[in-house]
């Protein structure tokens, strides 16, 4: 592996992948983040955008190309590793929130420790969840049911159970989509925060253009939909 | 163990779904478990019963007829044997003889007419109170005093035997004096008095004011003035103008308890009996109880595989409720693999539910045997006395 | 020292326990009395709850009574309708004997009182009921008394058939003298002043028609209207009464053309049967 690679967070190279029947085909010859990089992923629906999410975060598997994250590679696990892999590094942010609708707020923000087998819920993660809850400004809602919270604060409580595990790549789909103007700022600053506090690196589809600028990088998928090769530098450029 | 958190937590926030189904289950196992502890119970109470009462002696007819209203004051009553029985049978000197009468009914409760002696016979302790020892005086099975809320110094008045009977039986205040312990067998349900009581209600002895003659008839006799008043209650005043009419040897008993003073005398008892053209029957209870119970097990049989065939439907319609409870879970499965969880998750999650349900539904079962089981006496009694 | 502490104090409790066991025969009147305690002397407690003064047959016993009588090992009634208190009140038929059951073809219509309710008519006081006065049926209550104490109260069986034989032997003698005194009286037609002789005019043959007489009180015009009646159907000669009469009776009956004779049926006496007995037939011999 190379000296940049190593470096890097992310890295994918000569990825492709297609729906079996679906007129459908994603080909991104080279893609990277380094830690503390937030990227934007933009473009129009069907250009493949939560497509390459899944991909990264071994949902699917592509017919051709490699995957590395945090110096483990996605691909070529079997379903088993590929679990594991996902638990252990990644964090999920998605426009729908995906609560648990049963499980308190507390209890969503500590699921993916009752999801781990390998994982104990110590007193020490429950700090932390704690600490998490306080710094989205959720702490006094800990012990409803998602049905009584607001948007925002479903999104924010989301945010925590992606954040509980400290992942190295956080992957947010739309995941201010469904939020007024004033908290998806909101959520889109804590979310930065986040990843800059714990060295991860963020890939974020959206829709709002309005946010791009906040963004190290914006890849937009309308460009590059059928070679993605991109570095952080031309796409500064 | 994290998974059994969530589950308890699924399980808690669908907290009707989840008591619809713990009782579902609770009933499916409770029914026969139930059904058999009652009948076995049952079948023990009754059979103590028969085993206890040697030797029942009636008018020729049904013999089940016999033994169920002379052991558990149930069912149809039987053709009435005479008095004359009764003395023949002490005349015998084979055994003590004891007699019932059991037609009329009080508060809802079998009155038993019968002899101090029965009251000895059967071991009768009293919570409160004595025996019966005059006419119009009544002890009550604890049962009759609990449901009825009487005690000793109240009263309570005989039923006529239906509707239309507005001759004969009359209604006559009976007086509580005495209050039985439980016993754990028919008694408890039964209303005890002397026959003779009975007698008074079934109209054969009666009491009035001393004659007021309104005129002779031409063959010497007083016709009673029609002001003349029936008592409706026995009191220390009119006590002594209680009188009966006909000849004592005609008087009915429903059944007779013979009790031999040991087995040859028993034998020759049944000989006695025994000859096709007698009037009188006498059964051995045990062995007819004995069939009795044979039959109500094949019931039981029958009943369990109406239980089966409703249990196997019941657990169709949980299977689909689960069915539809996992389409519903979709959204929640899917979000667990996106995070991660493992293959066999959901699975684990899913059974773990279910297990917990089935304990919440064994233990409710556990549960309705147990009570069954403490409260068998009376259940026995409200169950199978209808069935008989 | 102990033990034999506990020895002497066993001892004295089954001996004083004993004592008090012996067993209560409860008997309906005097003449049933004076068999049961000729028939076991010592061996049993024998009592006949009616006070002094009081007719057995009519008497109603009170609760301290009718306890006494539950409480009791042997009731011996008397049978044909003795004791009006009798289907007013519980008792153990284990515990009972009828002494007369043996001799109920034998029993006689009484002095009847019929009424209807409506059309049903009944009567009362079926029987007469002073079987003893036959002492003959005197004799077989005596046997009764002696099975029952036997077999009831397991009393030791040649005492009781030794009691017995003496009894039966007196009984013997009183039948054979009121045998002689009906041969004596016949020819002469009597008034009872009550009707309680049925059984002993059956028995000695004597022509017996009753009145209802209280011999101790005054006679009452009524009293005398019911004496010419009778004598306007059947002229009596002797009025037999149960207690020596008064002078007002005595002078009624004389009113009425009758001498008069005393016979007791000792059915509430502590008087020894018997002997009284024997000495009131001999009285009725002319």
């Amino acid at each position: 592996m190379s000296e940049t690679a190593s470096l890097a967070m992310i890295s994918v190279q000569d990825l492709a992948f297609s729906y079996p029947k679906a007129n459908f085909r994603l080909q991104v010859p080279g893609l990277k983040l380094a830690a503390r990089e937030k990227v934007a992923i933009v473009g129009p629906s069907g250009t493949g955008k939560t497509t390459l999410l899944n991909l990264l975060a071994g949902l699917l598997i592509p017919q051709h190309g490699k995957i590395v994250i945090d110096d483990s590679p996605m691909t070529g696990l079997r379903d088993a590793a590929r679990r594991r892999l996902r638990r252990r590094k990644l964090g999920f942010v998605f426009q729908d929130f995906q609560l648990i609708p049963y499980l308190t707020a507390y209890d969503n923000i500590l699921h993916p420790y009752r999801l781990d087998p390998d994982a104990r819920l110590t007193a020490e993660v429950r700090q932390r969840a704690a600490a998490l809850a306080e710094a989205v400004g959720v702490s006094d809602r800990l012990k409803q049911l998602p049905r009584a919270l607001s948007q925002g604060e479903k999104q924010r409580v989301a945010i925590c159970r992606a954040l509980i595990r400290s992942p190295r790549l956080l992957l947010a789909d739309e995941a201010t989509g469904n939020l007024d103007p004033e908290n998806k700022t909101l959520i889109l600053e804590l979310l930065f925060r986040r990843v800059e506090d714990d060295g991860a690196a963020l890939l974020a589809v959206t829709h709002d253009h309005g946010l791009l600028d906040r963004f190290d990088r914006v890849i937009d998928f309308a460009d590059f939909r059928h070679s993605l090769n991109t570095t952080s530098e031309a796409q500064h450029a | 163990m994290p998974s059994l958190y969530l589950a308890l937590a699924y399980l808690r926030y669908h907290w009707l779904k989840s008591l619809v189904m713990v009782l579902a289950t609770g009933l499916i196992l409770a029914v026969p478990l139930v059904t058999q502890s009652l009948l076995t119970r049952s079948q023990e109470l009754m059979t103590a019963r028969a085993q206890t009462t040697p030797l029942l002696l009636g008018r020729q007819g049904s013999a089940m007829d016999l033994a169920i209203k002379a052991l558990y004051f149930q069912g149809q009553a039987p053709q009435p044997a005479s008095m004359a029985t009764v003395d023949q049978l002490w005349d015998t000197g084979y055994a003590d003889i004891i007699p019932l009468h059991i037609r009329y009914r009080a508060g809802g409760a079998a009155v038993v007419g019968t002899s101090l002696d029965y009251l000895d016979f059967r071991d009768f302790q009293y919570q409160s109170g004595r025996a019966f020892s005059l006419i119009g005086e009544v002890v009550l099975g604890s049962e009759v005093a609990r449901k009825l809320e009487l005690a000793p110094g109240q009263s309570l008045v005989s039923q006529p035997e239906n509707l239309f009977d507005l001759t004969a039986s009359y209604p006559l205040q009976l007086d509580v004096v005495g209050v039985l312990e439980p016993t754990g067998s028919p008694d408890d349900g039964a209303i005890f008095t002397d026959i003779k009581t009975s007698w008074i209600i079934q109209g054969i002895g009666h009491g009035h004011d001393d004659v007021i003659a309104a005129g002779v008839t031409p063959d010497g006799v007083i016709v009673a003035n029609a002001a003349q008043r029936q008592f409706a209650r026995i009191t220390d005043e009119n006590r002594a103008s209680f009188h009966f009419h006909g000849d004592p040897e005609g008087y009915p008993v429903t059944a007779v308890i013979a009790l031999p003073y040991d087995h040859k005398s028993k034998t020759i008892l049944r000989g006695l009996f025994q000859s096709p053209d007698s009037s009188i029957q006498a059964i051995q209870p045990a062995p007819l109880i004995g069939q009795l119970m044979e039959s109500l097990f094949r019931f039981k049989a029958v009943l369990d595989a109406v239980v089966a065939v409703v249990a196997l439907a019941a657990l169709f319609a949980l299977g689909l409720a689960v069915f539809l409870s996992l389409q519903l879970r979709q959204a929640e499965m899917r979000t667990n693999y996106q995070l991660g969880a493992d293959r066999w998750f959901s699975l684990r999650l899913v059974s773990l539910e279910l297990l917990l349900l089935l304990t919440g539904g064994v233990a409710l079962a556990a549960l309705a045997w147990l009570t069954a089981d403490a409260l068998v006496g009376e259940l026995v009694v409200l169950l199978i006395a209808p069935v008989l | 020292m102990r033990l034999t502490v506990s020895v002497f104090i066993l001892l004295f409790g089954a001996l004083a326990s004993s004592a008090i066991a012996k067993p209560l025969v409860v008997a309906v009147n005097s003449p049933l009395a004076y068999f049961a305690q000729r028939l076991a002397g010592d061996a049993v407690e024998v009592v006949m709850p009616a006070p002094e003064g009081e007719d057995p047959a009519f008497w109603q016993p009170g609760s301290q009574d009718i306890a006494q009588i539950q409480a009791a090992d042997l009731v011996l009634l008397n049978g044909a309708g003795f004791a009006t208190w009798l289907p007013q009140v519980s008792l153990r038929r284990s515990r009972l004997v009828d002494t007369s059951a043996k001799a109920k073809d034998r029993y006689l219509r009484g002095d009847s009182l019929a009424h209807t309710h409506g059309g049903d008519s009944h009567e009362h006081g079926n029987f007469a009921s002073v079987t003893w006065l036959d002492f003959s049926i005197a004799s077989l209550q005596a046997e009764a008394i002696a099975t029952a104490f036997k077999r009831k109260l397991k009393l030791e069986g040649d005492a009781v058939d030794a009691a017995l034989a003496s009894l039966q032997a007196d009984l013997a003698e009183l039948d054979a003298a009121a045998t002689a005194a009906g041969a004596a009286l016949q020819g002469q037609a009597f008034a009872g002043s009550h009707p309680v002789y049925h059984y002993f005019a059956a028995a000695y043959g004597l022509d017996m028609r009753y009145l209802h007489w209280e011999a101790a009180e005054t006679i009452t015009a009524e009293n005398e209207a019911d004496l010419a009646a009778l004598q306007g159907e059947r002229k009596a000669d002797i009025m037999l009464f149960e207690f020596p009469p008064s002078t007002s009776a005595v002078e009624a009956a004389e009113r009425g053309g009758l001498r008069y004779l005393v016979l007791d049926p000792l059915v509430n006496t502590d008087a020894d049967f018997v002997e009284t007995m024997r000495q009131a037939l001999a009285a009725l011999r002319p």
